[in-house]
């Protein structure tokens, strides 16, 4: 009998096919974790669900107009960036690599992983800065403007929950502080105007695009609308003016609040 | 590719390669934009309500200008225009009155014009240092009888003349001429028409037993009797172009020798008084439709008070309420739109509000809470309704919603024995800004009006009669 044998098997495509399978997996880690060091995305919250009922409330009762939604941005000590702790309830306020990446420590990636542990690192240091000068920022008390010669007649009902909002697509502690320092240019502009009674109800509306500083200065106004009426114009501007300087906008609206502004409309309509 | 692979790619080998480049470049991007994303929705801040406030007005005492001869008797028609004027300006909310004493300028020294252009005229910065908005300088003199009143009104921060008007009257006529300025004025401030030259109707206690109509201006002055039934007139009510009143009185029927709750209509220039319904039982609570050839009203004559349509003439009837068993529909009161009618039915069991179409279909109730609820009034623009309830012990004005929605209350107030007063009968102004009502708060039934928010209470009558439904005329000019 011939006996046939089998050419010896080459291992030799195998260590191809691994080699090239271990450089493009290589490839992925490495490009993931370049997207996690210089473009960071939002951190996630581990934090427990919010529970909101929505109710109505009784007529004549007047709000508060001082204080607005005030989140402030919670901080926890950062631990290393481990993927594995996902499930602690801090609010972690540092960018964790998004995968869960298994731990392979191969010699060839040691000084990539240094290097992207080190960046990391930095950008910690850098949000920590930033977190303390916004303590220091928050810490500031929002001064009461008492118009006492002047009496605040709101006949409407201050139900919350009855106008929807723009929206944005932010997401997460930006969207928290974006919100709640709109909410404190809202209620200080509405606490400064004054419009008399024989104006009240003659269908105008203003509009404005007002510029903010770092530091809370309404630096610019524009008029967007007029209202043709210059009394009711000059309410308006006297509302802004007196609102100035409103407390410091958070890290992620100065940019905009100095270069696209806030549109501000007056429509006062019962 | 040479370095990476030993032998020249094959096929699948380029593609795997060219997947995993589109995929590590996917996942470079990121996954949700940031900090400029605010950009996209733009930041918008809407402010819906300021502070209202009333304006600050200067009304120095009016000039006297006249000759010295006609001094005593002008002067003294002079403090009555005065009054008249500034009781207006107070009760139409829009301005409140800088004090006599914190005036820089002595008015009766200076112009009614202002400096430079006016030589010995007033000087603008007095007044703005001292937070004037408004001011009024008027100037009156009496010639052959007749009142001359010039009348020039200032808005201060802008040095600029709102209102610069003369008016000449009889004398007699003074109220007459400070009801007009004041409408101008109110006119040329707000664009919106003043009501104070309108007039009210309403039914007043003359003897212990009887009660007779009476029309007086807004402010509670001119009471005119305009019935002389000598028995008990009431629920007065005003025709749309307010040239009519109808009302409804107890008079003798001579063939059954006995009285009826009539309805007449009484027509004010030439005092014609015509009797409209007098069928059995009663035929009351008027109220006209908008087209002024129909009214509302309540009848009995077939054991039930029912609302029933009637034409002017009291011809036609229309049935729009069908009661049993006692029930009883009364009070309708038409919404200025001529569509719904509101009335006030116990067939619930407690008198409640209700609102129907105008062919008497689709009746609704829209009041679920007090005791008893009545006297629905519609606001000029029908979007509210204003009525009286019963609060376990007294009644009170409230307003809603036609919808019956966002009720609040407006009135509240107590005797001078602790308990709480009553107060009834509402009725809008025609420029839905007040509500006339009466109140016991003094003892007797007095009239009295608020503003639509409840503040600014204001009593009309200031005597010793009693007062019954009473009701705001349209505009009359």
């Amino acid at each position: 009998m011939k006996t046939y044998t089998l050419p010896p098997y080459s291992n030799d495509r195998l260590n191809r096919a691994i080699a090239a399978s271990i450089v493009l997996h290589l490839f992925v880690l490495a490009a993931f974790a370049i997207r996690a060091v210089f473009l960071p995305s939002e951190p996630l919250i581990f934090e427990d669900a919010i529970r909101v009922d929505i109710v109505g409330l009784p007529d004549k009762i007047k709000q508060d107009p001082l204080t607005g939604p005030a989140a402030k941005p919670q901080t926890a000590p950062a631990p290393a960036p481990e993927p594995a702790k996902a499930a602690e309830p801090t609010v972690v306020t540092k960018p964790a690599p998004q995968l869960k990446a298994p731990k392979v420590s191969l010699d060839k990636s040691k000084p990539s992983l240094d290097k992207a542990k080190r960046a990391q690192d930095a950008a910690m240091k850098r949000l920590d800065a930033i977190e303390r000068l916004q303590k220091m920022a928050s810490v500031q008390p929002s001064s009461a403007n008492t118009n006492s010669n002047t009496q605040s007649v709101s006949t409407s009902s201050q139900i919350k929950g009855n106008e929807v909002s723009q929206g944005n697509s932010l997401s997460g502690m930006q969207r928290l502080e974006h919100e709640a320092y709109i909410g404190k240019i809202h209620s200080s502009i509405m606490r400064n105007w004054n419009v008399p009674r024989w104006l009240a109800k003659a269908n105008l509306v203003a509009k404005f695009q007002i510029y903010i500083d770092s530091q809370g200065y309404v630096v610019k106004k524009v008029v967007v609308l007029s209202s043709n009426n210059e009394i009711f114009d000059e309410s308006a501007v006297s509302a802004i003016e007196a609102s100035s300087p409103l407390p410091p906008p958070p890290d992620s609206l100065v940019a905009v609040l100095a270069v696209n502004g806030v549109n501000i409309e007056f429509d006062p309509h019962k | 590719m040479q370095l990476l692979f030993s032998s020249r790619p094959s096929l699948n080998q380029k593609l795997a390669f060219f997947f995993l480049l589109i995929f590590g470049l996917i996942a470079l991007m990121p996954i949700s934009a940031h900090a400029q994303s605010s950009s996209d929705s733009g930041l918008y801040i809407k402010i819906t309500e300021g502070n209202v406030k009333r304006s600050l007005m200067a009304l120095p005492p009016f000039q006297f200008v006249g000759s010295p001869k006609t001094a005593q008797s002008g002067v003294r028609v002079g403090k009555e225009l005065y009054d008249v004027f500034r009781n207006d300006m107070d009760v139409s909310g829009y301005f409140e009155f800088i004090k006599s004493d914190a005036f820089l300028e002595d008015t009766s020294k200076v112009g009614l014009k202002p400096a430079p252009g006016e030589p010995g005229g007033f000087n603008f910065a007095s007044w703005k240092q001292i937070g004037t908005e408004f001011l009024v300088r008027v100037g009156y003199r009496v010639l052959d009888g007749d009142l001359v009143v010039d009348a020039y009104t200032y808005y201060v921060p802008q040095a600029k003349l709102v209102l610069g008007k003369t008016y000449r009257a009889k004398s007699s006529d003074v109220r007459t001429v400070a009801h007009t300025f004041a409408n101008d004025l109110v006119k040329a401030v707000t664009g919106q028409k003043g009501m104070f030259t309108t007039k009210l109707v309403v039914s007043r206690s003359t003897r212990p037993s009887q009660k007779e109509i009476f029309v007086m201006d807004w402010d509670g002055a001119n009471a005119t009797q305009v019935s002389n039934h000598k028995s008990i007139s009431l629920s007065p009510t005003w025709s749309p172009d307010g040239k009519s009143i109808a009302y409804s009185s107890f008079a003798y029927h001579p063939k059954k020798k006995s009285r009826n709750l009539d309805l007449f209509t009484f027509e004010l220039q030439s005092a014609r008084r015509y009797l409209v319904s007098y069928r059995t039982g009663i035929n009351s609570g008027a109220n006209y439709c908008p087209d002024n050839k129909h009214l509302l009203l309540t009848i009995s004559q077939n054991q039930n008070p029912d609302i029933y349509k009637m034409s002017i003439d009291g011809n036609s009837l229309t049935r729009l309420t069908t009661g049993r068993n006692g029930e009883m529909n009364v009070e309708p009161a038409m919404s200025p739109d001529g569509s719904k009618v509101a009335f006030s039915s116990t067939r619930s069991g407690r008198p409640m509000i209700y609102i129907m179409n105008s062919d008497g279909t689709g009746a609704t109730r829209v009041t679920f809470a007090g005791d008893y609820n009545s006297t629905p009034a519609w606001s000029p623009d029908g979007k509210k309704i204003a009525f009286a309830a019963m609060d376990k012990t007294h009644f009170d004005i409230f307003i809603m919603n036609s919808d019956g929605t966002n009720m609040a209350r407006l009135t509240s107030a107590k005797k001078s024995n602790g308990k709480m007063a009553n107060n009834e009968d509402p009725s809008f102004s025609p420029d839905g800004r007040h509500i006339l009502f009466r109140s016991d708060r003094t003892g007797k039934y007095q009239l009295y009006l608020v503003s639509l928010d409840g503040e600014n209470e204001h009593r009309i009558t200031f005597d010793q009669h009693e007062y019954f439904k009473p009701r705001w005329s349209p505009f009359l000019d």
